[in-house]
């Protein structure tokens, strides 16, 4: 069987042209059409400003049956009910030199394994820089699922953010189609639910007002002539056949209910745990829909100043972030701030969970990889070592529920096992340098 | 019985519209450049006297126009139908009582028909109509009445029911939508308010400087912009104004910078270029952006010198929808903020001009479906700004905001249906969707698409009655600006005042002030000068080595800077067209063309000064009349020679109004290499010296000759190959008069005082504006326009007023059928 049919080709081998599919119908029922064989997914969840180390990472490598008497330190705890779907990596580096500081290179290099370009973005230290010169792994990925019919879905991959700022600065963008091509990520539920389900949406507003339309058209051809009336009649026809194709093709498609959103959530500051529950929801029910089988989530920005009094934390994160180990008060706030990262991670853990694999086997949780993942490795140092990544649910076939301790290797490594996770098998990503010794081995 | 086509018959094509709107389309991908060299003798039969189509212009491919037969010689078939036939059919097929009542109409082909006569008629004895008599008795019904064609030809000239045309349809969405937020006009200015900040960003403090600049072309080097000031390692430049779109189509936004820039364009919220972030060695930013024609859109240009950036520099250019890149020109921006407009980018499939001009008279699935698209995009771009458009605040309590949207909705019903709309309307097409405390959004969404898609707002001219003041209000806002009318004319339909001639003509002279109608205008004398397809017009690089874009640009420019002077004036006197004796030049132009511009003064006017165009004046006998102007000239011509049958052509259907037929056979002019002695007037004789060339070439080359003097880039020219030029032309009037001219001079005394001339130009100025057929409106409606024209000595202005003023109380009731009226060609 030849694996390279586009989708275009398929459609028109059975005889559904771009002639016979309105273009305003031909999108949303495309979901169905690429549902054999198991269906992995990814998701990148990225929180800046490093972790409180100490209340992060667990005490000591663990293999399963360790790791599962080990208890979860405070900021991971909310991960307890995942425990053995759970693998955490310590001692993978950011090694990426170059231009910009280390917020920027936290961010920019995180999901793409290059330098960036030299740019006029000036940070607290080092030279300014512009974006990075390669592409992240999610959109690598994205590429080759997109190349294989089996795995092709409508958007390939989704990018949504919590809170990110209104500005496109090296800070802000973590997702990369290409070298000076960043991607924004969609940070308001409204937009997305539009990208997601605004052509439905469209159809249900169509077909409602068909009927006033003839009725509209019956009044119009009484006052004209009965030459005039003919092209009424035309115009009646033409709107009666756009009727029957709504109604065909209302026939495939969606296999959930469209999602409600709650109306009028302002995105704002305050309203971040909401947002967050709220895109949550869309990536489950986009997953659902088949719609990507890659997400990314980006909370704030490298640099983020996420004020979360909903915990009682006045200050912004970055701010704080800049404490010294030795402020309790601080490393506490700090503690909470991450804790209800994590809690997020669960929240996303738990609805994969309860779902069920849609024509397929175990929960989606069993189907998809989350990696929760940071800028940098400590707040106060800045450091690149040790960037957090911990990894929960079974998309990428590893053997979960360990904590694993490496010897400061290169990120690019494990870049390149989440590709191969994936079905994706490269030799190299992004500076082949930094890809020595190839993808690690985690299965 | 006449062996030509009648005139007078608008729409004999009418069976024919799509299918020539479809290859239309066709063309539109097919290479400009080879489509030239087919000989211009591809003209074809234009269809009626209303139809002076614009193709005349050398791009005219043949496959697009329909050809119809010489007809045959009918005179025979004609008398025997008499003999045997009409005692039961009729005199003209239409059928006789008790006989065969039913009329001859049909789709059969002439063999088909034949057939069928030979083998049954007459009924009672189908012997004595057999073989070649029933042949000429085939095609004689075929071609007097039972074809569509002939139907479509003996139809007498009416208003048929259309829809807007794609052009009004885009300005009645931007208007019917715009009507809801505050706008303002440009006002005469030109080039972008500029302000120039110490600082690598905008803080008020921080300004240093403010002023106003023509363009955005700058190369500061290693300094700023202003050296004494702007000493400070960073510094930030802001632009702010409009700009102003010269056509309609997808633009190219592009900007060249060493440093940050931002850019909006028409949204106040999202950046159309965002660059601020330079990153490797990208210097150049574009993005496309779909405009409408006569518009002004609000701009934002933001620049920044980071510390480390050694060089500043900046370029606001532009790519116009088919046309060349150039930086945008100080022409074509203001330094005044207009409101964002809501652009319906859908696209559309093109009107029909099969006529001539732009009809909306047929439907298509395409088109269908692009009201869709249409409605739900305008729809979104509404929810997206409800609040604004609503006029409500996002913190108003969920009440207010619903009671709000409502109002908006109703009166977004009202204007875009421009009349009032009754109680069970009102619950039908707004109310029901509020309804059950639906969300707002949805609600409006549903309203808007609904109102958007129906016939209502579609078509134009929706009802037969003369006396209703908001069809009058419909048939002006149509007829004047191309889209909906605005609250002042609803609001004279609604009291009824719009029935009296009065204040119609008071509302037509407010109307013709606004931008739209001069917009309108515009577009129309491009359309009559065919020169609105000059864009990639190329030459011979070997023969005209300095003809490139900037000379095509410029010339663009020169051509514009005149026929603002005719339409900017009080009283735009016609008669400047034919007799003006000045070109607009810049340097480039008059070292190319051989003037000299010592002494000339300045282009423009005091508030808004075209640099670098100076006002040259001509020597008459060598250029007169916007005919010689160069541009005109080159567009009528082949890339390495001038064409006296393009020319001709031009002329012919576009200046003087004449129908031509078909040629007999599609035919490629003569190479010169194969005649490298001859002239090109030798070489056209000698091509089209056939007998069956001559009907149409006798009247084409003669007027075509009398413009030799011209190259094919409109260079003045003594000779030709070592040959003085001969620009002698004669051309036979219909009123059977010969006129000879020797050259331009004589020439454009002649076209100056044709009364074929003026009508031709009426004529297609009452179809460019109202888009139905002027004899709809009365046979005599063409003369009655004519004697008031001349009586205005010749104002285009009031032509328009009298124009709209007769469009506006709808067709004539009864017009004698066309054929009553017909003539031989």
């Amino acid at each position: 069987m030849n694996h390279s049919v586009s989708r275009r080709s398929f459609m028109q081998t059975l005889g559904l042209s771009a002639a016979s599919v309105p273009l305003w119908l031909n999108l949303q029922s495309l979901g169905f059409a690429s549902s054999s064989g198991r269906k992995q997914r990814l998701v990148i969840i990225f929180s800046p400003n490093g972790v409180v180390r100490d209340r992060f990472w667990p005490d000591h490598e663990g293999d399963e049956a360790s790791f599962a008497s080990m208890d979860l330190k405070p900021i991971l705890s909310p991960l307890a009910p995942f425990k053995d779907k759970t693998l955490v990596l310590k001692g993978v580096c950011d090694k990426i030199k170059g231009d910009g500081d280390n917020h920027m290179r936290g961010i920019g290099c995180l999901l793409t394994g290059v330098e960036l370009f030299p740019g006029n973005i000036q940070g607290g230290s080092d030279t300014p820089a512009g974006w990075a010169t390669g592409l992240s792994i999610d959109q690598e990925i994205k590429r080759y699922l997109q190349s294989r019919p089996e795995s092709e879905t409508r958007f390939g991959s989704l990018e949504f953010g919590v809170s990110v700022p209104d500005r496109a600065d090296t800070w802000t963008r973590m997702v990369y189609a290409g070298g000076n091509k960043p991607i924004a990520p969609i940070s308001d539920p409204y937009t997305m639910f539009n990208k997601l389900y605004g052509q439905m949406k469209d159809r249900e507003s169509l077909n409602s007002v068909l009927d006033d339309l003839q009725e509209d058209l019956k009044k119009l051809k009484e006052v004209v002539s009965s030459e005039d009336a003919k092209l009424l009649e035309e115009h009646a026809t033409l709107i009666r056949e756009t009727e029957q194709e709504l109604r065909s093709s209302n026939d495939n498609v969606l296999n959930h209910a469209v999602p409600e959103l709650e109306p009028g959530v302002r995105n704002d500051n305050e309203n971040m745990p909401r947002i967050s529950k709220m895109q949550i929801d869309l990536m489950v029910n986009s997953f659902i829909g088949d719609f990507t089988r890659i997400a990314t989530l980006q909370f704030t920005n490298s640099v983020g100043q996420a004020k979360m009094k909903w915990l009682g934390v006045e200050e912004g994160h970055h701010e704080l972030s800049h404490e010294p180990n030795s402020n309790e008060a601080a490393q506490e706030k700090l503690t909470k701030i991450n804790t209800w990262y994590c809690e997020q991670i669960a929240y996303l853990a738990k609805r994969l969970a309860e779902t069920p694999e849609p024509n397929g086997e175990g929960s989606m949780l069993d189907n998809t990889t989350i990696i929760w993942t940071n800028e940098l490795g400590e707040g106060n140092s800045h450091t690149l070592n040790d960037i957090p990544f911990v990894m929960v649910g079974g998309g990428l076939n590893f053997k979960m529920g360990r904590s694993l301790r490496l010897p400061k290797i290169s990120h690019n490594r494990l870049l390149m096992s989440i590709a191969h996770g994936m079905g994706h098998h490269i030799e190299r990503f992004g500076n082949p340098d930094y890809c020595g010794d190839g993808p690690l081995v985690l299965s | 019985m006449s062996s030509t086509l009648p005139m007078n018959q608008a729409p004999a094509f009418a069976c024919n519209r799509q299918n020539i709107a479809q290859s239309y389309l066709k063309f539109a991908r097919c290479s400009a450049s080879a489509a030239k060299l087919i000989l211009a003798c591809f003209i074809a039969v234009a269809a009626s006297a209303s139809s002076i189509a614009q193709d005349a212009s050398p791009s005219t491919p043949a496959e697009n126009i329909p050809v119809i037969e010489p007809p045959p010689d009918l005179a025979e078939g004609a008398a025997i139908y008499k003999a045997k036939c009409a005692s039961c059919h009729g005199a003209q097929g239409e059928g006789v009582p008790d006989k065969y009542a039913s009329a001859l109409i049909g789709d059969r082909p002439v063999v088909d028909l034949a057939e069928v006569i030979d083998q049954t008629m007459p009924e009672e004895d189908p012997s004595q109509c057999t073989g070649e008599e029933a042949r000429k008795v085939a095609e004689y019904i075929h071609h007097e009445f039972y074809s569509e064609i002939a139907q479509a030809r003996r139809r007498p000239a009416r208003v048929d029911i259309a829809r807007m045309t794609v052009t009004q349809y885009r300005n009645a969405i931007i208007d019917l939508v715009s009507s809801f937020t505050w706008s303002n006009r440009t006002g005469s200015g030109r080039g972008l308010m500029v302000t120039y900040f110490n600082s690598r960003g905008f803080n008020p403090r921080n300004r240093a400087e403010e002023g106003i600049d023509d363009e955005v072309d700058f190369d500061w080097g290693s300094r700023g912009p202003l050296p004494e000031q702007l000493v400070f390692p960073e510094f930030a430049v802001r632009w702010e104004g409009s700009l102003i779109a010269p056509e309609t189509g997808s633009y190219d936004i592009i900007i060249r910078t060493n440093n940050g820039t931002r850019l909006w364009l028409n949204d106040r919220q999202t950046a159309l270029i965002d660059a601020w972030v330079r990153s490797g060695n990208d210097q150049e930013y574009r993005s496309s952006i779909y405009l409408v024609a006569g518009r002004a859109y609000p701009l934002r240009l933001e620049f920044f010198k980071a510390k480390e950036d050694k060089t500043t520099s900046i370029e606001l250019a532009w790519k116009l929808p088919s046309g060349e890149e150039t930086i945008v020109s100080g022409r074509y921006l203001a330094p005044v903020q207009t409101n964002q407009l809501l652009i319906p980018s859908t696209p559309f499939p093109p009107d029909d001009r099969s006529i001539g001009y732009e009809r909306g008279t047929t439907i298509s699935k395409a088109w269908e479906q692009a009201t869709t698209m249409g409605a739900i995009e305008v729809a979104d771009g509404i929810v997206k700004r409800l609040p604004e458009l609503a006029g409500y605040n996002r913190d108003a309590s969920p009440e207010q905001q619903r009671e709000k949207a409502k109002e908006f909705a109703t009166k977004f019903v009202k204007r875009a249906l421009r009349r009032n709309v009754s109680e069970a309307e009102q619950k039908q097409w707004i109310d029901r969707h509020f309804e059950n405390n639906a969300p707002i959004d949805n609600a409006i969404k549903r309203v808007v698409i609904l109102t958007l898609k129906s016939p209502s707002f579609l078509y134009v001219d929706r009802t037969r009655d003369a006396s209703d003041p908001y069809q009058i209000a419909s048939r002006l806002a149509f007829g004047i600006w191309d889209s909906i009318p605005d609250e002042t004319l609803l609001q004279k339909a609604a009291s009824g005042e719009l029935k009296n001639p009065d204040v119609q003509r008071e509302q037509i002279d407010r109307m013709l002030r606004d931008q739209r109608a001069k917009t309108k205008l515009r577009t129309f004398v491009h359309h009559w000068l065919g020169t609105r397809h000059a864009v990639g017009l190329s030459k011979s690089k070997e023969l005209y080595p300095d003809f490139d874009a900037q000379t095509l640009a410029d010339l663009q420019t020169s051509l514009d800077l005149f026929i603002d002077d005719v339409l900017e004036s009080p009283k735009p006197d016609f008669r400047l067209f034919l007799n003006v004796d000045y070109l607009y030049l810049n340097e480039r132009l008059a070292k190319l063309y051989g003037y000299d511009l010592t002494g000339a003064p300045i282009a423009g006017t005091d508030s808004s000064v075209e640099e670098n165009f100076f006002k040259v004046k001509m020597d008459p006998q060598q250029r007169v009349g916007v005919l010689s102007h160069p541009l005109v000239l080159a567009m009528y011509s082949y890339h390495n020679a001038s064409s006296p049958i393009h020319r001709g052509v031009f002329m012919t259907r576009h200046v003087l109004g004449r129908r031509l037929k078909a040629p007999p056979a599609a035919v490629s002019p003569f190479s010169e290499d194969l005649h490298p002695s001859l002239t090109t007037r030798e070489r056209t004789v000698l091509q089209t010296q056939a007998a069956t060339c001559q009907s149409c070439h006798e009247m084409i080359n003669n007027l075509g000759f009398s413009l030799e003097s011209f190259d094919a880039i409109g260079r003045f020219r003594a000779e030709e190959r070592g040959k003085p030029v001969d620009d002698r032309g004669e051309y036979l009037q219909e009123n059977g008069e010969l006129v000879s001219f020797d050259g331009v001079k004589p020439l454009g005394d002649f076209l100056l005082n044709s009364s074929e001339v003026q009508d031709a130009f009426i004529e297609q100025l009452f179809h460019h504006m109202i888009k139905q057929p002027v004899r709809a409106y009365g046979n005599e409606t063409p003369d009655e326009l004519r004697r008031r024209f001349s009586d205005n000595q010749f104002d285009i202005r009031r032509l328009m007023i009298d124009i709209a003023e007769i469009a506006c109380r709808g067709p004539r009731e009864s017009v004698a059928p066309a054929n009553a009226t017909a003539q031989a060609n």
